[in-house]
């Protein structure tokens, strides 16, 4: 059993493990980082980016001026922004059987998997995973198609550049990699492949194993997957949360006794509890306003966001924010909101509840209607006409380099009075805002993260016990920016094995047994003899057949007469092997007794010798050895088969035959 | 007695004594024993019973019943017992021979009834309500009663044994409390006269020593059963020797238990750690306990170093309170409870040989390190090491400690435990690393440490490093700090800033840090936040209400904005933290010869009048409406330089929406708010300001309270004083009568106001004014005015001058509910009951 890991990135994982003849791929994560890299695409022309400096290297060199811009001594590049892919050449990605999918940020580089690579296989995700990855690689795909730019860096990754690049693109992970977008045909495609899959429901795979998920209690239809033979079980923990919010409650229960547990998507800010963040966020969205200022929630179009909107439903009445305008822009909005109201088997028990009354599960549809929440699918047309300061706007996209959030970027950074509140933990926010520099608005970062933290994670192995865990190496020592934190690291008892980016790792369990079926006329004809109390034993002679992965004893081939041809003489001399197999023998030789019958046969000079394995007899005049041990028994006599007969056969009288 | 009572208590005492009817709830008995003593203490106990014979009789019957309840039981005990409390009660009964039938009869111990722990206890209290005498004293002993006492001090039952060692006590002091011959106690602690008096060949005395070797081998019995539950009353009904007890008597019993004692140190079970703990220090604080004795000294210090260290805190702390300590002995305790502290100094410390908390260590480190690497053991290690440093500075900053403890290095400590609890201590030891893991987000330890910070901080001299307002600003600005931790955080942030006589290096801090962070306080989601952070602007602002670069800081920093919109917060608590802290600000902001907004109308006194009115007559929860009416009152108090005729206006209103508001504190508070306008009025128009000044002459102290009056008249503050002396809450008239009577004072014996002018009528007017008001209550209650329209200021003196204050303040004195809970009104309770169950029977058949 192997595990080959495309994706270094601890919370976006993307790893193939190949077990029992299938090929299966955990979630295709998008490392999104790289287009922090990149200078911002905004809606209208902005002359302040595009009057930015162009980059000159330390020496002079003006090779890559073209490429690049300066802004406050960050260097970005001048392009559309790309994606750092999940590796591609670790494995032939056509030999995929299966992909499973955990949640919907996890499955962000699927179309860059399934499509353009010979895949043929199916992807396995949840109706809700599957309907909002569909919003979030529309907006991607929106975001980026509709700000056309027309120069593009190019030359800066191929090989002779490399060591001229700045140092921040130097350290990434290798930029020839990094690709641009993909487009909308490539999104319908790759969710063409898509099978949807319940809660606990059990999906065999070619009959060699059997998939399932579970609920894991992050996002709307999140899951973890359990993947199990008869013997063997392999579980991947994927970004879980045990925190009360949306989703259903993590299932844990299913997860026990497993051979290997794969463990990504912890928090990715451990430090950072999401009740505090979530008081952190609204007490500083209500101070903003509450001096005159505007605040700006660079989002995604679902996940947090439905949670944050939750909160300040109950914070706006308490806080007299009555008469602030919150607006959610996203060219996905609308469809976002409503699509949340319609999975309520997939919602945690309060809020499937509350469809029975009826009552929309979560709050912000009564928002909307009391007017005080609005949402656009942009900046243009009707937001224009209804828009009112101070507000609160979310939008997107979280890394600040497309979307509608460079807008208010360019409107409202100018302005001390106005905040803007990082929720998502994706991006550094320094890096994010760097080429807005110099920036007056006040920037608060409140990251709300519900994934397993350490503390979490740790209990949670202890009650569930795997023999082995796997986990990116990110989580075996404590962040390197702290790092007498010896609390932000697994602190567990079973072995650990850590990987990182195109780490190939053999798990370390065997497979000792395989299931085989006996059919019933078969299991007619078995004779079993008591062996002990409750251990009944029969021999049996059949055939066994193997077919897609399942294995059944059918009775053996029946005597033919014989032919004239010597290639059937052949099979007639086996299968009289097969009529006559050797007797089993089994008991145990009690060493007294068996003296006594040496004794009566004559055999009266033995001196027995105890061994740790069982007892050693030595018949002196008879210059012969008798080891008896537990499963085995030696006659060693040279030269004198007739003694050794006796002696085989009084061993014989001691022993059962099966 | 009550004539009403005498005539109801033969018709109680027949309702108690028939067993067919139900016994009235153990309340009424209780009371009804609560009144008994009063009448024993009121009157001759020997007469009482003879003209109430019913209540021999009650005594005599029920204890004659076979089967009686026990409640009914336990009652007539202790009723006995109160009886016989007296020498001349004492020997009434016993000529009736009821002392022995109760106390004496070992038939009844033999019952089943026995059994019930409330028929023991009443027969213990019962005792304990009698040995009051030497007779009931010489009554225990001759009928051996002392023989029952000492097992029931065993009783399994919690309140026997307690009850049980409460008398054993009484036993033991008795003799000496009715002035017998006590011995003195000299200075080395033995009696001088101890000798004469067990060789004495007085009965008395021969008897008391009796009972005091009794009880003394009775202890000792029970020390040595190695029955923990027994050893463990033992040890309470030592302890309680020791606070009761002669100091001869504590002497012999004491030299009777030592050894066992000794022996009990070192091989108890932990469960009698505390009151071992107990004893020994109850016994440090009697007079065999002496410096050059040092037996106990020796026992204090092995038991401190036999138990462990989680268990030490609370023996280490009782020895630091001795008079007396043996410095040796104190500075193991305050090892003790420094000693984890200090290990944690040393944890993280970058250079080992900085010097640390303590010379010398009481404990090897290694048995603090175990104790600190385990979670529970290290919080509850820690916290009790916290939770003593308040008393701790009080002792080491006495002379001889003083010279070996370092306050800073102890703040140090607490700071770095602050550091850990949230992640920003970097340890260097692995048990360090260990100790932080348990320490990371630990509310308890951290409410602890924040406590010992506020105490350290509080102490004079001391030098305080920027670590702690880094460290309090970094509390202050987590998101997970706790609501109680936070709070507790802001009072040690006053208590830092008041550190400093010379604030100029805080102003900048208060601008670029706290100001901010407390600005984002104020909008936290958590209403205890939000009230915490305006309790600490109040404060600061009254503190700091003198240093001139104070209120332009407060008032540019953006605070005042946020306040002004939590006047419409959710939470009533809030709404009443912000008006006092708006009240306080914005007095200062205008308490000033150059107003520092006057172009700001938002936050003038005119300007944020409007807005306490309106919360006055519109705010659905009754503090943010007292809180406005306190603002008002503090402005007028501190009007050095306000004029109240500015305020006029809207005091009328105020006193007129106060005064009906359905919060009777809210009336209490517009009442009080009258009372501060009166005084603030005639310190301006009557009282010379200086004592050399010309008083002025009668006619002008006439026009003045003229004046005075009208004004009182136009503001309807008589209005609003006449109905609340008919208040329905007695606080309320109570506030209403003292103003009046002030004012009755006022005008008619300083003022000089014509008493003789009040025409002969006033007496009829003041009366049916009063009657009016009283028949409108509901209707005055609502508008809160009662109708004075027409009446002149002559009129309305003549009424005031007619009013008997005196009497109505004197009704005003009882108890509202003196006539419910009138000893009547509990016997007819128990009758009615009887009667009520007894027509109940009839209906059920």
């Amino acid at each position: 059993m192997k595990l080959y890991c495309l994706s270094g990135h601890p919370t976006l994982p993307c790893n193939v493990l190949k077990f029992k003849s299938t090929t299966i791929m955990l979630d295709c994560g998008l490392d999104m980082t790289s287009v922090l890299n990149f200078i911002p695409l905004p809606l209208v022309h902005s002359s302040r980016l595009s009057t930015l400096p162009s980059w000159i290297m330390k020496d002079g060199n003006t090779i890559l001026e073209k490429g690049f811009k300066d802004c406050a001594g960050r260097v970005f590049i001048d392009s559309l922004p790309e994606f750092c892919l999940p590796e591609k050449e670790l494995l032939d990605l056509s030999t995929v059987d299966v992909i499973l999918i955990s949640n919907y940020h996890c499955m962000m580089a699927l179309p860059y998997i399934t499509e353009h690579t010979g895949f043929t296989g199916t992807v396995y995700t949840t109706e809700p995973t599957l309907q909002i990855a569909r919003l979030l690689m529309e907006e991607l795909v929106h975001f980026i198609e509709r700000v056309p730019k027309d120069q593009s860096a190019v030359y800066w990754k191929s090989k002779e550049m490399w060591r001229l690049l700045p140092s921040s693109l130097k350290d990434a992970v290798d930029v020839t990699t990094w690709k641009p977008c993909y487009n909308i045909q490539d999104v319908n495609a790759a969710l063409s492949k898509v099978q949807l899959v319940g809660y606990s429901q059990k999906i065999e795979l070619f009959g060699a194993v059997q998939i399932t998920p579970l609920s894991s209690g992050y996002s709307l239809g999140s899951c973890n997957w359990i993947i199990q033979s008869h013997y063997e079980k392999v579980s991947c923990v994927s970004g879980s949360s045990l925190l009360t919010t949306h989703p259903q409650p993590m299932e844990q229960s299913s997860l026990k006794n497993s051979d290997v547990l794969i463990l990504t998507g912890l928090t990715q800010i451990p430090t950072a509890n999401p009740d505090g963040m979530l008081g952190e966020f609204c007490s500083n969205l209500a101070m903003t306003i509450r001096s005159g200022g505007n605040v700006l929630v660079p989002c995604y179009p679902s996940g947090v966001v439905y949670d944050l909107l939750e909160c300040l439903y109950q914070f706006i009445d308490s806080a007299s924010l009555n008469s602030t305008p919150f607006y959610f822009i996203s060219p996905v909005a609308n469809s976002s909101l409503e699509f949340s109201q319609i999975f309520a088997e997939w919602l945690c028990q309060s809020k499937q509840s509350k469809v029975y009354l009826p009552e929309p599960p979560f709050p912000h549809a009564e928002l909307i209607q009391t007017n005080k929440l609005k949402h656009y699918s942009s900046v243009y047309g009707d937001f224009s006409n209804d828009f009112k300061q101070p507000c609160v706007v979310f939008t997107g996209h979280p890394s600040l380099r497309f979307g509608d959030v460079v807008h208010f970027m360019e409107l409202w950074g100018k302005s001390s009075l106005n905040t803007i509140i990082f929720t998502e933990p994706d991006f550094s926010y320094v890096d994010a805002l760097a080429p807005f520099q110099p920036l007056a608005m006040k920037c608060v970062y409140c990251p709300i993260d519900t994934r397993l933290n350490f503390i979490q994670v740790n209990k949670l192995l202890k009650e569930l016990q795997p023999l082995h865990l796997v986990c990116p190496e990110q989580y075996t020592q404590p962040p390197p920016s702290q790092v007498h934190r010896s609390d932000l690291m697994l602190d567990v008892q079973m072995p650990l094995m850590a990987y990182k980016r195109c780490s190939v790792l053999t798990l370390p369990f065997r497979r000792s047994f395989e299931r085989i079926e006996i059919l019933p006329q078969l299991a007619d004809s078995l004779m079993p003899i008591e062996m002990k109390p409750g251990v009944s034993v029969a021999t049996i002679s059949a055939t066994l057949h193997s077919k897609d992965n399942k294995h059944v004893l059918q009775p053996p081939l029946k005597t033919m007469v014989p032919p004239l041809s010597k290639k059937r003489k052949r099979v007639i001399e086996e299968s009289t092997e097969l009529k006559a197999p050797k007797p089993l023998l089994s008991g145990t030789i009690p060493v007294e007794l068996f003296l006594a019958t040496l004794h009566k046969n004559g055999i009266t000079e033995v001196k027995m010798e105890d061994t740790s394995e069982g007892h050693i007899l030595h018949l002196q005049e008879e210059d012969t050895l008798i080891q008896l041990e537990d499963d085995s028994t030696h006659i060693i006599c040279d030269n004198n088969e007739s003694l050794r007969s006796t002696l085989r056969d009084l061993v014989l009288r001691f022993l059962q035959k099966l | 007695m009550e004539t009403e009572c005498i005539m109801l208590l033969p018709s109680v005492c027949a309702v108690l004594a028939n067993p067919e009817l139900p016994i009235p709830d153990d309340t009424c008995l209780e009371k009804l024993l609560d009144w008994f003593k009063v009448m024993t203490c009121k009157a001759p106990v020997e007469s009482l019973m003879q003209q109430n014979t019913c209540l021999t009789e009650l005594i005599a019957t029920v204890i004659k019943q076979k089967d009686p309840e026990p409640c009914m039981l336990s009652f007539i005990f202790r009723l006995t017992g109160l009886l016989a409390a007296s020498v001349d009660g004492f020997s009434f009964l016993e000529h009736l021979r009821l002392l022995g039938e109760v106390f004496g009869n070992r038939e009844l111990m033999q019952k089943r009834t026995w059994e019930d722990a409330t028929v023991r206890c009443g027969w213990i209290h019962g005792l304990l309500n009698a040995v009051q005498n030497l007779k009931a004293f010489q009554f225990i002993l001759k009928n051996e009663l002392i023989e029952v006492i000492l097992p029931l001090q065993q009783d399994c039952s919690l309140f026997v044994s307690s009850a049980a060692s409460q008398l054993l006590i009484q036993l033991l002091t008795l003799p000496a409390q009715q002035s017998m011959n006590a011995p003195v106690l000299r200075g080395d602690g033995h009696s001088s006269d101890m000798k004469d008096l067990l060789q004495s060949t007085s009965n008395e005395n021969h008897e008391w020593t009796d009972v005091v070797k009794h009880i003394g081998m009775h202890v000792e019995e029970t020390l040595l059963s190695g029955e923990p539950f027994h050893i463990e009353q033992s040890l309470k009904l030592m302890t309680l020797a020791c606070k009761r007890c002669e100091p001869w008597i504590l002497q012999i019993l004491w030299e009777k238990v030592v050894g066992h004692i000794e022996s009990l140190l070192e091989t108890h079970p932990t469960t009698l750690t505390q009151p071992l703990v107990e004893l020994l220090l109850s016994v440090s604080r009697t007079p065999i306990y002496q410096e050059a004795d040092s037996t106990i000294s020796t026992l204090l210090m092995h038991f401190l170093q036999t138990i462990s260290p989680a268990q030490a805190g609370s023996l280490a702390s009782g020895i630091l309170n001795l008079k007396n300590c043996p410095q040796s002995l104190g500075m193991s305790a305050i090892s003790v409870i420094l000693h984890p502290l200090e290990f944690i100094l040393y944890s993280a410390s970058q250079q080992p040989q900085d010097p640390g908390l303590l010379e010398t260590r009481f404990y090897e480190d290694m048995t603090i390190e175990e104790q600190l690497c385990r979670k529970t053991s290290c919080i509850a290690l820690l916290g009790n090491s916290l939770s003593h440093i308040h008393e701790l500075l009080e002792i080491i900053t006495q002379p001889y400690y003083a010279t070996h403890f370092r306050p800073e290095a102890i703040l140090s400590s607490v700071l770095l435990v602050l550091q850990m609890c949230i992640g920003a201590a970097i340890p260097t030891t692995p048990a360090g690393s260990q100790i932080c893991r348990h320490l990371i987000g630990s509310v308890k330890v951290q409410k602890f440490a924040v406590d010992a910070l506020g105490s350290i901080l509080h102490l004079k001299g001391i030098v305080v490093s920027d670590s702690v307002h880094h460290l309090l600003l970094e509390y202050l600005r987590n998101p997970d700090t706790d609501s109680l931790v936070l709070k507790k955080v802001m009072q040690a942030t006053l208590k830092y800033v008041l550190c400093f006589s010379d604030l100029t290096a805080m102003w900048p801090i208060f601008d670029k840090d706290l100001f901010p962070v407390l600005k984002k306080r104020l909008c936290d989601i958590r209403w205890e936040v939000r009230d915490s952070t305006l309790e600490l602007l109040t404060h600061l602002t009254l503190h700091l209400q003198d240093n001139e670069e104070f209120p332009p800081l407060l008032l540019n920093s953006g605070i005042l904005q946020i306040a002004m919109s939590l006047l419409k917060d959710h939470e009533g608590y809030v709404r009443a933290s912000t008006v006092s802290f708006l009240g306080q600000a914005i007095y200062i902001m205008n308490n000033k010869d150059d107003k520092l907004n006057s172009n700001t109308i938002q936050f003038t006194q005119e300007g944020i009048v409007s807005q306490l009115v309106d919360i006055l007559s519109q705010d659905s929860e009754s503090f943010p409406r007292r809180a406005a009416l306190r603002v008002f009152t503090g402005w007028l108090q501190q009007c050095s330089r306000l004029p109240i005729e500015n305020f006029e206006e809207s005091l009328s209103v105020v006193f007129k929406v106060g005064c009906s508001d359905f919060d009777w504190e809210v009336r209490v508070h517009s009442l009080e708010l009258a009372e501060v306008w009166i005084d603030q009025t005639l310190a301006n128009t009557l009282v010379p300001s200086c004592p050399y000044a010309v008083t002025p002459s009668t006619d002008l102290k006439r026009k003045s309270l003229s004046e005075l009056m009208l004004k009182l008249k136009t503001l309807q503050i008589f209005d609003i004083l006449f109905v609340g002396l008919h208040d329905c809450d007695r606080p309320v008239a109570q506030k209403a009568c003292a103003v009046l009577m002030s004012l009755q004072k006022i005008i008619f014996e300083k003022g000089d106001f014509p008493t003789n002018e009040v025409s002969t009528n006033g007496h009829e007017k003041a009366g049916s004014i009063l009657k009016d008001c009283f028949l409108t209550q509901n209707s005055a209650a609502q508008t809160g005015l009662i109708n004075l329209t027409g009446k002149t200021v002559d009129n309305i003196a003549e009424i005031l001058a007619a009013l008997d204050l005196k009497t109505i303040q004197n009704n005003l004195g009882h108890s509202s509910d003196y006539i419910q809970n009138s000893p009547r009104s509990l016997l007819q309770d128990i009758l009615a009951v009887a009667e009520t169950t007894v027509d109940n029977v009839i209906d059920c058949y």
